[in-house]
């Protein structure tokens, strides 16, 4: 453990990517080396200082021996008698050194012999034991020292000092800390392999458990989790991991199931969509077709019609009566609302099924108004009306429209605008305002009253039955006009005053072709 | 249609197309009225021989016929060298949108739309012979 808490924090970070079983060893064999280092260290301890006690006990009864056995010469200061008692207390080894003092601390007798210069002088310690009441002790690395002081009632006649090796206290000191060493050593081993082995039936089944949820994890929930536990709570981990399997593959089954069904509910839907989308789609081409194919059918017999009619009445070498000429006239003029009415309805048919294609091309409207004034200046003439015609001048001389589109739109308005207007004006203004322009026809007409303002526009409508049969008319007029506005991103708005006259306004976005259009803003 | 002499299609060979009599007639009698050679055909294939034959100074050729109509006729036209240079007028009763700009694809010269009034048709049909060049310089007003 001493070298871990060199980088405690490198240790701590990696603690958690070591394995269960080395994290176990660890610990264990950490707490076991603890435990017999602390306990070694607590009986070397204790077996030194029971030693010491010893030692010291020894160096006190060798220092009594050696004052039983000096004082005598000590009285009498006989320093040869006393090196012979020296010399055979040394002589055993157990004694290294044996020092006698006289009663100044003057050293009398020592069997070391590098003291012998010091004799006769005054020695400090010597004096120092000499002075002292008790036993003196002094432990020096590889001996103790003892000194006391020799007493024969009350006088003092000198000090005695042994040192005793402690060499013998060393070699137990050594025995034991080998002791301690194996042992700690044994600990390690013998507990290491325990964990080891305790901990495998713990870390192995989860190993297992890994390895087998793995295959959860990537989505494979066939395989059942069979591992044998090591422990009751392993076990148990185990079981409810599995249990957890078998209700996510039973939650998936039926998530499997539910998807298949709704794919299937899905296809079918689709399928449905497809076939309905089919049979609108075939429904538009065979009404589209059926557009053309009346169109082409009604048109024919009214070709012949107005080809006759026209031939008959444009002086082409055809005699008429009056009365003929009269109901040819007439005939003329109903094959003319005849078309009229199969142009109008074939155009909100085709506006109705969004197959009217509306083009965007350079639209001249002073042409264009010029044509109009061709188709429609006759009405005016024949009713005595004036036809008043304007052009803004701010309006580019050419547009981006469809000019089909504007002509059918204008028509009609000009078309209505002389039908309901009896004596007076009726002007066509075509103005510009910003983004926009405006289709504006003025007539000095009967006009419409408030409430039908509302429906005036809807198919087959005029403002009452008694007007329908007055004036004629398709009815489908004013809802072209609409739904074509509309169509062209545009919008129709009326003012009218009965009496006074009606305005229908067509509010149209202003296009400009594109070389034109540095020049529009000028 | 006072502005138009009564002679200005005078000697003119011109062949019209067209499967429905009444329509071949309103037609014929207008061109005849001008001055104009008018031939008849009912469709296509007898258009093609008639046009062979005459090599009018232009055709008026109705769209749908019986047995070959006006596309095949216009096509069977361009593929004979003789006659492929001979404007075709188509006169039809489609009024559909998309029906104008296939018919100029085709090769028509042009396209109106019936019904047609005489005088619209005669204004028409003159504003288109003015267009032409090599019809054009016969037109001698």
């Amino acid at each position: 453990m001493s070298q871990n808490t060199q980088n405690p924090k490198s240790i701590a970070k990696r603690w958690s990517e070591y394995s269960l079983q080395l994290q176990l060893i660890l610990v264990v064999t950490a707490i076991g080396l603890t435990v017999v280092i602390g306990i070694t260290a607590a009986f070397v301890l204790r077996q030194n200082q029971i030693l010491q006690e010893q030692l010291e006990e020894r160096a006190k009864t060798t220092l009594i021996s050696v004052d039983a056995a000096t004082i005598d010469e000590l009285y009498f200061a006989n320093v040869d008698q006393l090196e012979t008692i020296a010399t055979s207390f040394t002589a055993s080894g157990s004694i290294l050194v044996l020092k006698i003092y006289d009663s100044n601390g003057r050293l009398l007798v020592t069997t070391d012999n590098l003291d012998l210069e010091a004799s006769l002088t005054a020695d400090p310690y010597g004096a120092q034991l000499v002075g002292a009441n008790d036993p003196q002790l002094a432990w020096s690395s590889d001996r103790l020292a003892a000194g006391q002081r020799v007493m024969v009632s009350n006088q003092i006649l000198g000090a005695v000092h042994v040192e005793l090796s402690t060499s013998e206290l060393g070699e137990q000191l050594q025995i034991s800390l080998l002791q301690g060493f194996i042992a700690a050593i044994l600990v390690s081993i013998f507990g290491g392999a325990a964990v080891y082995f305790m901990s495998r039936s713990l870390t192995s089944p989860i190993a297992t458990l890994v390895t087998q949820t793995r295959s959860i994890a990537q989505g494979d929930l066939t395989q059942p989790i069979a591992v044998q536990g090591g422990s009751v709570e392993i076990t148990e981990l185990i079981n409810t991991i599995e249990d957890m399997r078998q209700k996510l593959r039973e939650i998936y089954m039926q998530l499997e199931q539910r998807v298949a069904e709704r794919t299937v509910e899905l296809r079918a839907a689709r399928d449905e969509a497809i076939a309905a989308q089919q049979v609108a789609t075939e429904n538009s081409r065979l009404k589209s077709e059926f557009l053309s194919t009346m169109s082409h059918e009604l048109r024919t017999p009214l070709n012949a019609i107005e080809g006759f009619t026209s031939i008959m009445l444009s002086g082409m070498g055809i005699e008429l009566s009056p009365r003929a000429e009269d109901m040819v006239k007439r005939v003329s003029s109903n094959s003319k609302r005849l078309l009229h009415l199969i142009n109008d309805f074939l155009d909100l048919s085709r506006i109705e099924s969004g197959r009217l294609e509306l083009v965007n091309e350079p639209v001249s409207l002073d042409k264009l108004t010029v044509k109009w004034e061709r188709q429609v200046g006759v009405l005016a003439e024949e009713k005595g009306l004036d036809f008043k015609i304007q052009i803004d001048p701010d309006l580019p001389p050419l547009i981006l429209s469809d000019e089909d589109a504007l002509s059918k739109i204008s028509i009609n308005l000009l078309s209505n605008a002389f039908k309901f207007t009896h004596k007076g004006t009726v002007s066509l203004n075509l103005r510009r305002s910003d983004g926009s322009w405006m289709i504006e026809v003025t007539d000095t007409g009967i006009g419409i009253p408030p409430h039908a303002r509302d429906y005036i526009f809807d198919e087959f409508r005029q403002v009452d039955g008694s007007s329908k049969r007055l004036y004629g008319g398709t009815g489908l007029g004013l809802s072209l006009v609409q739904k074509l506005s509309r169509t062209m991103g545009g919008s129709v708005a009326v003012q009218s005053e009965v009496g006074v006259g009606s305005t229908f306004t067509v509010t149209l976005p202003l296009e400009v072709p594109e070389e034109q259009e540095q020049g529009v803003g000028l | 249609m006072s502005k138009i002499p009564p002679d200005l299609l005078q000697g003119w060979d011109i062949v019209v197309i067209d499967d429905e009599p009444d329509s071949l007639e309103v037609a014929r009698y207008i061109l005849d009225f001008y001055g104009a050679n008018v031939s008849t055909a009912t469709n296509g294939k007898e258009g093609v021989e008639l046009v062979e034959s005459i090599k009018p100074r232009f055709i008026i050729s109705d769209l749908s016929m019986p047995e070959m109509d006006g596309w095949e006729f216009i096509k069977a036209l361009k593929s004979a060298s003789s006659a492929k240079d001979i404007p075709v007028i188509a006169l039809t009763a489609h009024a559909l949108k998309g029906d104008h700009d296939r018919a100029i694809a085709a090769g028509f010269h042009s396209y109106l739309t019936k019904p047609l009034t005489a005088m619209t048709f005669m204004d028409e049909l003159l504003t288109l012979l003015l267009d032409i060049p090599q019809l054009s310089e016969y037109l001698t007003f």
